[in-house]
């Protein structure tokens, strides 16, 4: 506000006033939708709308804190040493923290000699109440025993009604410096890590969580064993709790730790022994890389969000290859490092690391078991930071749709017309090749049966399409002794049927034979194909970087070549890199190689469904970016119409696309909208796939919540119990999908005051999240709070 | 106190239910006794030490409601009234305290904090000015900002006090915050 003094009139009241009111209003719509709405309300009245807009800097402008508490001032901290606290005698201070002040002390009765530390925290107990909660919390972890966790002593109020705990006093250093300092190498630094997830689990199995997990925290004694420091520490003065008068200056977030926060509770969210997990795999990555997976370029809160809760971090192995300086001592020189940290290693992190608790290792001891198995040689049960397990996601299953599936048919198509040739050549030199015409008959049979089991909507649990296609592999090489390239040919084939159905290890292993059996003897355009699968493979295993580097590698053996195989491939290629760059979060790539992919299908024979493809891959990507929904519905729009054109509207990938643009509405709030577009996805799976495929089920769930969304309960109603009903036939017994059916149903229920109906499809779905292991625990905390209302209500 | 605690809950829940002239007792019971606790709280400050109005309001909230069961809605109307009382008497005493450091001479020693806390006092007083401006622009902004500011209470409890939905109390306070930015960034 420069341009207004005393003496100016400014904005006259009523337009002023009018401005607050329209803007307040103009806050419910989406930030994209905001201005044409604006605009259209000021009716032209643009010194009305330039306040708005004034209003609308100003939001942006104003720091988080802003109005946050009248009063910023802290008490002054009173000298503690000296001071007698129980039984304890305050000897000096050792340290200061985000929520107190940590002092060493010694025991002054009782009849022995004992150091202790104190914790002094920021904070005053005003009322009985939250002194009775600090109680309880103190006596929790009082109770929590084990020689890898400081035990807490004793505790209390001082005079002057500040919480203390006195704690065990841990003397070592913190377990990042002792490995430095001890030179451990990477097997000593895992196994100590895996005493470290002993200690935490036991904390687990007892209810508390540590909250606050760091390398200060984690401390390595003089005799090499590991001690965990502030156990649930950071719960005991839960200010929402507990209902303290805590210093109004700090934020949430500047209370913990960025560094090692998990995704939930820089969110403000409910913390689990999940968000531990996290913490931990935050711990390994830097006792393995010897830097953090992220660093924050301020630590504004919402800079801090952003960084912790979008951004993916390197691999370990990647940020080892790419980073100048060396590794921490007693480890191995950069590229011996990498090699050991890519792959299992990686994928260990990364499964810890992951944005979504359910995502993470269920447990600590899971994650210490990982370890071990990595340690043992054997095979890790970690998934990386993505990988198959998106395909399963209950709710997006669909939205990263790539060419893979309707292209494995064809690939298996291609390779038995080059087979049956094959076996006419052999046939035509009767006496030189009996043999080979023999086997390429057989290849040729085998071909054929697994297309006819194939279905491409059901391959994805078809056990036996993979398993036929895993059998397969071992007698390859004898099959087809002496004839590379259709050795090359068959393994390709096989490594991208595998692929598609998630045989990523088996996968991987026969498209690299094959690239090696092409780079011998094979034109740009076969190297270009098979670069192409195993693009799609680093894909799935989120190697994003690799796979970004296979994919530009097929496109430049692709520059220059013509002809229709180069042509249709050239647009696969930048499809599925257009899909990668999106499940890596970077949208705007993505956008970006989707045009490509249009530029390059431009004037080619490519088929209006893969066009479709294409467009739904933009679509997808522009309800992703800020400010774009209305391009990604038109989008959206073009890929109905060339999915129409090709297969008609009665067909699973239309329907597929009906449900992607569904989502860009619901990010713009038009329930309604979204409702009817998951009804006319629902019908379409209904016809065409039957009313007990998991796709029908997928959609009559989505539809379910986009109903009890809308507060729509009676429709919602019969949808979830469908849901449940299909679930229950297509899920074994205790899958988490069929809770999430009855959650939907607990839902509807207690929105139509039937509480006997809502709790026991909660209660059923509790019981089937607990048993079931990796589950998101936000589903069991949603499940929880309908059975606290439940149990409130009268 | 004079009343009960019984009438105290009984003027909540009255004003719970548009009883204006139980708002108007329970705000002069209030008064009084928030009265009371802050001038203990003046009493032994401290330089740099200002109250904590939450601290404020749990004390006198405890004292007034001392053993009755008060259920989450009569809390939470509670605090709406604490907040108004709340932005009066730190107001005054804003104004008591700059009006001696303008004065000079006096015996308090507030040098090292001073920098802090005459920031604190000044900009208490521009937001207190401020907020009678969009009293008079916006008496609904107005009101939330005081809960949401004086009282401390949250987005969900301002809903309540107020009977809005929590989205536009929301959206009202993230106006009524803009606003004032700029009024103080002048």
């Amino acid at each position: 506000m420069t341009d207004r003094d005393e003496n100016s009139p400014g904005e006259p009241p009523d337009r002023e006033a009018r401005a607050l009111a329209l803007f307040a209003e103009s806050l419910e719509l989406a930030s994209s939708l905001r201005f044409s709405w604006l605009a259209e309300r000021c009716a032209g009245d643009t010194e009305l709308l330039a306040e708005i807009l004034r209003l609308s800097d100003a939001d942006r402008s104003a720091q988080d804190d802003f109005l946050r508490s009248p009063l910023d001032a802290v008490p002054p901290t009173p000298q503690r040493v000296g001071d007698r606290l129980g039984a304890f005698e305050i000897v000096a201070e050792i340290g200061a923290g985000g929520m107190g002040r940590v002092f060493e002390a010694r025991r002054v009765a009782g009849g022995f000699a004992q150091a202790v530390a104190v914790k002094l925290f920021e904070a005053r107990l005003t009322s009985p109440d939250a002194r009775a909660r600090f109680e309880a919390e103190r006596e929790i972890l009082a109770s929590l025993e084990h020689p890898g966790i400081a035990r807490v002593i004793d505790g209390g109020t001082t005079e002057d009604d500040v919480p203390y705990l006195v704690m065990e006093l841990v003397r070592g250093q913190r377990i990042v410096d002792f490995c430095r300092g001890h030179a451990l190498d990477l097997d000593a630094r895992l196994q100590l890590f895996q005493r470290v997830c002993a200690a935490v689990e036991l904390a687990h199995e007892r209810g508390i969580v540590h909250r606050d997990l760091k390398p200060g925290n984690v401390l390595v004694t003089h005799a090499g064993d590991p001690k965990l420091i502030d156990f649930g520490i950071a719960k005991v003065l839960d200010a929402e709790a507990l209902d303290v008068a805590l210093p109004q200056t700090r934020t949430q977030a500047q209370l913990l730790t960025p560094e090692y926060a998990s995704p939930e509770q820089v969110r403000g969210e409910a913390v689990t022994a999940a968000s531990d997990v996290y913490s931990l795999g935050v711990l390994l990555y830097e006792l393995l890389v010897g830097s953090r997976p992220y660093h924050f370029p301020s630590l504004a809160p919402a800079e801090i969000e952003r960084t912790v809760c979008d951004s993916v971090p390197s691999n370990p192995s990647d940020l080892v290859a790419r980073r100048q300086s060396s590794p921490p001592a007693g480890l191995n020189d950069a590229r011996e490092l990498q090699r050991a940290l890519r792959g299992d290693l990686d994928r260990i992190v990364m499964t810890a690391l992951r944005k979504e608790p359910g995502g993470r290792y269920p447990t600590a001891a899971a994650f210490a078991e990982d370890i071990g198995r990595y340690l043992g040689g054997f095979p890790v049960r970690a998934r990386g930071a993505s990988g198959a397990y998106r395909l399963g996601k209950f709710v997006q299953r669909h939205r990263a749709a790539s060419v893979a599936v309707a292209a494995t048919l064809g690939i298996l198509v291609a390779a038995l017309v080059l087979v049956s040739q094959q076996a006419n050549v052999a046939r035509d030199q009767r006496d030189l090749a009996q043999r080979e015409a023999g086997r390429a008959t057989a290849a040729k049979d085998f071909l054929v049966e697994l297309i006819g089991r194939s279905d491409p909507f059901e391959n994805a649990e078809s056990a036996t399409l993979a398993g036929a296609l895993r059998q397969s592999v071992p007698g390859m090489a004898e099959r087809f002794d002496g004839q590379p390239e259709l050795e090359a040919e068959m393994r390709y084939a096989i490594g991208y049927a595998l692929q598609n159905l998630g045989e990523i290890p088996l996968a991987r292993e026969q498209l690299e034979r094959a690239l090696a059996l092409r780079e011998a003897q094979g034109s740009a355009l076969d190297r270009a194909e098979v670069l192409d699968g195993l693009g799609i493979v680093n894909w799935w295993e989120s190697e994003f970087d690799r796979g970004e580097e296979r994919f530009a590698e097929a496109v430049a053996l692709l520059a220059g070549e013509g002809g229709e195989r180069a042509e249709l491939l050239r647009a696969n290629v930048w499809t599925n890199l257009a899909g990668l760059r999106a499940d890596a979060g970077a949208f705007a790539e993505s956008l970006a190689a989707s045009d490509a992919a249009l530029a390059a299908a431009e004037g080619t024979a490519i088929g209006a469904e893969t066009l479709a493809t294409i467009w739904g891959n933009r679509a997808n990507a522009l309800g992703s970016l800020e400010g774009r929904e209305l391009d990604s519905i038109a989008s959206f729009e073009k890929a109905l119409e060339l999915q129409a054109e090709a297969t008609g509207e009665m067909h699973p990938n239309y329907a597929i696309i009906l449900n992607n643009l569904a989502f860009t509405h619901y990010g713009l709030g038009n329930l309604e909208e979204v409702n009817r577009l998951f009804e006319r996805s629902l019908e379409i799976r209904r016809a065409t796939l039957g009313p007990e495929h998991p796709q029908t089920a997928t959609a009559l769930f989505n539809l379910a919540a986009g109903q009890v969304a809308a507060g729509a309960y009676d429709r919602a109603e019969p949808n979830a119990l469908e849901a449940l009903k299909v679930a229950r036939n297509g899920y074994a017994a205790g899958h988490p999908r069929i809770g999430k059916a009855h959650e939907k149903l607990a839902q509807v229920y207690q929105a139509t005051a039937r509480p006997e109906l809502a709790r026991s499809h909660a209660e059923q779905a509790l019981a089937i999240y607990e048993a079931a292991p990796g589950v998101d625990p936000a589903w069991v905390a949603t499940v929880e709070g309908i059975l606290a209302a439940l149990a409130e209500a009268p | 106190m004079e009343q009960g605690q019984d009438s105290l809950t009984g003027w909540l829940r009255a004003w719970s239910a548009g009883d204006a002239e139980a708002g108007a007792r329970l705000f002069e019971s209030v008064y009084a006794e928030l009265r009371v606790v802050a001038a203990r709280q003046l009493a032994k400050e401290r330089p740099g030490h200002t109250y904590q109005p939450t601290a404020l309001v749990n004390e006198a909230f405890l004292k007034l409601l001392r053993g009755t069961p008060v259920d989450w809605q009569d809390r939470v109307h509670f605090f709406a009234v604490s907040s108004r009382i709340i932005r009066q008497i730190l107001v005054d005493h804003g104004r008591r305290r700059n009006a001696q450091r303008r004065g000079g001479g006096n015996e308090i020693t507030l040098q090292p904090e001073l920098h802090g806390e005459t920031n604190d006092a000044v900009e208490l007083l521009a937001i207190d000015t401020a907020l009678d401006r969009l009293e008079s622009l916006n008496e609904r902004q107005a009101r939330i900002v005081e809960l949401r500011y004086f009282g401390g209470l949250t987005i969900e409890e301002v809903a309540v006090a107020t009977e809005q939905s929590e989205a536009t109390v929301s959206r009202q306070w993230r106006a009524a915050r803009a606003w004032l930015y700029r009024q103080l960034a002048a």
